[in-house]
């Protein structure tokens, strides 16, 4: 571990996976809360047309890769805003021309082969350069940053555009800065994790997430802890065991995933029994609350509404028997 | 009972020759209408956005002939003289801008930069103090006081007995009142000064700007005729008013005023005063409160408010123990106390304005030629089938809908310029808040909050209580944390009026609130709305469920086919759109099997358009 630590490539590649832990879930949870989970995915594609640019013309390949990916970001955004019938069509060329545009360009550079996209596509751990790394810094301060200040806006928008166009929300901005952000996850993300595979670091650990946190806001700090695991986790392991470190990061983030989804449905599963001793009110489609019509009775830190001679407790979505008599076994259970 | 009405005209041009009486008059946009007797005087009046249009075109028209003499006028009736008497050789600025509170005036730096360049700069003294400064600062040899030639602070205004006269407030400097535009002769006298002054400034052209005056000073005559002769046979001659801007008015025509508000429309009546008022108004036989926008409507409706709700279901007496102030509402043991009061019919600006209005999406129209007045404390029951387009309406109201045509004036401002998002709520046409992530009720309900937050700014205790209430009136606030996906279909509809409501809006449109849900749930929901509307929010819902809010609803406006097919009190509905009423099952209407099944309404031909009725 220590041997490890001590190659000054392996503290930029941690430090890299780091930062791309913590800012890759941060975007993603807004992609996963609009049905944009593959929008990265697309970006990834256009953004190693840029590596591909850079490469040729012995530029550093992640600001060739910046420009274009914020440049498709943008165009992007605006064919999904303007709702043309054809708009799927118009991305499906955008990104295909990306992908194509890259292995041709490439196979033409001076510099560069087909194989050393592979690098590019899927991460290596070993091709952080210094300067990429204080690139990558200074980004995912403009992420976090710019997550922490549009995050209650960006999440209006995400779950309702109509509401937030009628709220004076400015919709078409805020869409385009996540689309920017998403560009510019993009390229962070892709030494170690590699252009193919960020998307999965976006999705992956918020899916995980959701089934951890109680609200938007935990789940997201969820994700950014799975996040950060799976990326210097994967760091880590693709070092020990020699395995591309974007693939392992990915892999790390999906056995995250199952260990989670199993652990949720087990535990979901003892809720359930030990809920036989905390009896739900049957089928019960009235929703009791103040002048509801139901006589309402405090009952501890709660009230409950008599409903034919029955105590209806609110709990969660459902509603609780609760007994009549004040119970001193009860009172705990809530 | 006769009503007549007129109609405010939504963007009038003030260099139209001055026909009628309603084209004239600034700032205070209200109506006069006696009831009792079968004749009413139209005063309408242009409100201050209403130069938006024409100066515009003025400047345009100025950059083509060059040489026009560039004048200033402080605020809107000014402007109005100043363009009368210069005609088209003048070109005319407007410090207060349309939409703009004309005390509380605050100039750019590009408008002070101007100043300098004007030949003359007319305003009042003591009126904006934004003005005073300006104008000593860079154009004190082009700046005109009018208050000498209207004869401000000549005469006392009439006051109300429990406003004894002389309650000089600090905006209004000098002798209080100064709408000297509201009486004929002072404002003709206001064109004569500014006319010879324009001629001293430009002596080439004297002889025009005398011609233009004596052209205003007679039209101005044919008002004043037109004033004394409508108002001869009144047999109420008390005018309740929101704010004390008619003095000048009521003293020309031996009327006298009973201003709810002081002469400062943002001076707050104590609950006393209020009582006070609304015990003279009944004795007098008033029927009507005038009011405007600029008072908080909550004030005036707490006047008017009468025995209609007394009886209605938002009025048990122990919710008020619940009360927990809305912002902004602080007369709630006045109004207690006004309860028995006298069923005074209200008349206020619209806070929501259709003027032939078509919106649809692209270029094709869903409705079209729509027009639409909602006052403050309105409750308007937008009725239909489906695909009349009675959603469209409401999404046009809110920008979401392209406006293909026609003028949709929001707080006194056009659609395009409003900025004040948090005056107005939202509860979308949706059952359920299909989401992917998790999100808890508190997290939605907040997003509510949003049109009131700045970039940066941390939600305050404010919101946090805001929020909270919200919570609380829809019967959610135990669930503040819980996943809105475990909850119900009706309970996320709640979820969906709590986050308009967390924005605290003066004006809520609501699309279908009450589909899908139990009627039980209905008559909780109904409570809580009836509960707002009684502390002063304004109601526009879309329903297929009349019978729900039949209680709640002042108003009635059924759209069929893309236009308004009825507009009228719901008494009137419940009489005449009877066969409507019975027929629950809209689609019917679909296939036009029946066309004389709607043959009470009158779809084609002069409708009822009566206003607010309490």
């Amino acid at each position: 571990m220590t041997d490890m630590l001590a190659l000054d490539f392996m503290q930029r590649a941690l430090l890299a996976a780091v930062l791309v832990g913590a800012t890759a879930p941060l975007v993603g949870v807004f992609l996963l809360q609009r049905r944009l989970a593959l929008i990265g995915d697309g970006m990834g594609h256009v953004a190693l047309a840029g590596v591909a640019v850079g490469l040729f013309f012995g530029q550093s390949p992640v600001w060739t890769a910046l420009v274009c990916a914020i440049v498709a970001a943008v165009v992007i955004e605006l064919i999904r805003t303007s709702g043309t019938t054809h708009g799927d069509v118009a991305l499906a060329l955008i990104f295909y021309g990306g992908i194509a545009a890259s292995v041709v360009i490439i196979a033409k550079s001076p510099r560069g082969t087909p194989a050393s996209l592979t690098a590019y596509l899927f991460g290596a751990i070993t091709t952080v350069a210094p300067a990429d790394l204080w690139t990558f810094a200074a980004l995912s301060v403009v992420i976090v940053a710019a997550v922490a200040v549009l995050r209650t806006r960006l999440f209006a928008v995400a779950s309702d555009e109509e509401y937030a166009r009628s709220a004076g929300l400015p919709v078409l901005g805020l869409n385009l800065a996540l689309a920017v952000l998403t560009a510019v996850t993009v390229v962070v993300s892709m030494r170690i994790v590699g252009l193919l595979l960020i998307s999965a670091l976006m999705i992956v650990p918020n899916a995980a997430a959701q089934r951890l946190g109680r609200s938007f806001s935990s789940a997201m700090a969820w994700a950014v802890a799975i996040g950060l695991l799976s990326a210097t986790g994967g760091v880590v392991i693709s070092y020990a065991a020699d395995t591309p470190s974007g693939g392992t990061i990915v892999l790390l983030a999906i056995a995250v995933f199952i260990v989670v989804a199993l652990g949720s449905a087990v535990a979901a599963r003892v809720r359930r029994a030990r809920r036989r001793g905390h009896p739900e009110a049957e089928g019960h489609g009235h929703e009791h609350g103040p002048g509801c019509g139901h006589e309402a009775v405090a009952h501890g830190d709660h009230v409950d509404y008599l409903h034919d001679g029955h105590r209806h407790a609110p709990h969660g979505a459902h509603y609780d028997e609760h007994p009549r008599a004040a119970d001193p076994s009860h009172g705990s259970q809530r | 009972m006769i009503l007549i009405s007129a109609r405010v005209p939504s963007m009038p041009t003030p260099r139209r020759p001055l026909t009628s009486p309603r084209r004239f008059l600034g700032r205070t946009t209200t109506m006069v209408r006696t009831t009792t007797v079968a004749i009413t005087l139209a005063l309408a009046v242009a409100a201050p956005l209403a130069a938006c249009s024409s100066p515009g075109a003025a400047r345009e028209a100025a950059e083509q002939t060059t040489s026009r003499l560039p004048v200033a006028a402080a605020f809107y009736p000014l402007e109005f003289v100043l363009s009368q008497v210069g005609g088209p050789g003048v070109d005319v600025h407007t410090l207060t801008k349309p939409g703009v509170e004309p005390h509380d005036l605050e100039l750019t730096a590009k408008d002070i930069a101007e100043l300098p360049k004007m030949g003359l700069v007319a305003y009042v003294a003591g009126f904006q103090p934004a003005v005073d400064a300006a104008v000593a600062q860079a154009a004190a040899g082009a700046a005109y006081d009018v208050g000498g030639a209207a004869g401000l602070g000549a005469s006392a205004p009439a006051t109300s007995p429990v406003r004894p006269s002389g309650s000089v407030d600090e905006e209004h400097g000098h002798e209080g009142n100064l709408h000297f535009w509201l009486d004929p002769i002072r404002n003709a006298a206001v064109g004569n000064a500014l006319a010879e002054r324009l001629a001293s400034i430009d002596s080439a052209n004297a002889a025009t700007y005398r011609a233009n005056a004596a052209r205003f000073a007679t039209s101005m005559g044919e008002l004043d005729q037109a004033y004394a002769a409508g108002l001869k046979t009144c047999r109420t001659r008390t005018l309740v008013t929101g704010h004390a801007a008619f003095g000048f008015l009521a003293e020309r025509y031996g009327l006298t005023e009973l201003p709810i508000a002081g002469l400062s429309p943002d001076q707050e009546p104590s609950p006393r005063e209020l009582a006070d008022i609304a015990a003279t108004a009944r004795e007098q036989g008033v029927t009507t409160v005038f009011a405007e926008t600029l008072v908080d409507p909550k004030f005036a409706q707490t006047i008017a408010r009468g025995d209609r709700r007394a009886g209605g279901c938002a009025r048990s007496g122990r919710r008020h123990h619940e009360h927990v102030p809305w912002p902004g509402l602080s007369f709630r043991h006045a109004r207690q106390s006004l309860l028995p009061a006298n069923g005074l019919r209200l008349f206020v600006t619209p806070v929501i304005e259709l003027a032939g209005a078509s919106f649809g999406y692209g270029e094709r129209a869903v409705v079209a030629q729509i027009d639409l007045a909602v006052s403050a404390g309105e409750v308007v029951l937008i009725l239909g089938a489906n695909g009349s387009g009675k959603s469209t309406i409401v999404k046009g109201i809110l920008g979401l809908t392209d406006q293909l045509s026609g003028d949709t004036t929001l707080f006194g401002v056009p659609r395009h310029a409003f900025r004040e998002h948090s005056r107005l709520g939202y509860v979308p046409q949706r059952h359920t808040l299909a989401t992917t992530v998790k999100v808890t009720v508190e997290e939605v309900v907040s997003s509510g909050r949003l049109s009131r937050l700045g970039w940066v700014s941390r939600r305050s205790a404010a919101d946090r209580a805001a929020i909270a209430r919200a919570l609380q009136l829809v019967g959610l606030a135990d669930r503040a944390r819980v996943d809105v996906s475990a909850l119900s279909g009706g309970q996320q509809r709640r979820v969906l009026i709590a986050r308009a409501l967390a924005g605290e809006p003066e004006v809520l449109v609501m699309d279908e609130p009450t589909a899908g849900v139990d009627i039980p749930s209905q008559h909780g929901l109904v409570e809580v709305l009836a509960r707002l509307v009684a502390e002063g929010l304004t109601l526009v819902v879309v329903t297929h469920e009349l019978a729900a809010f039949a209680a709640l609803a002042t108003r009635v406006v059924v759209v069929d086919a893309g236009r308004v097919a009825f507009d009228g009190p719901t008494e009137t509905f419940a009489a005449i759109g009877h066969t409507v009423l019975h027929d629950h099952d809209w689609h019917h209407h679909e296939d036009r099997e029946d066309p004389t099944g709607r043959g009470a309404i009158p779809l084609d031909g002069p409708l009822p358009t009566t206003r607010r009725q309490l």
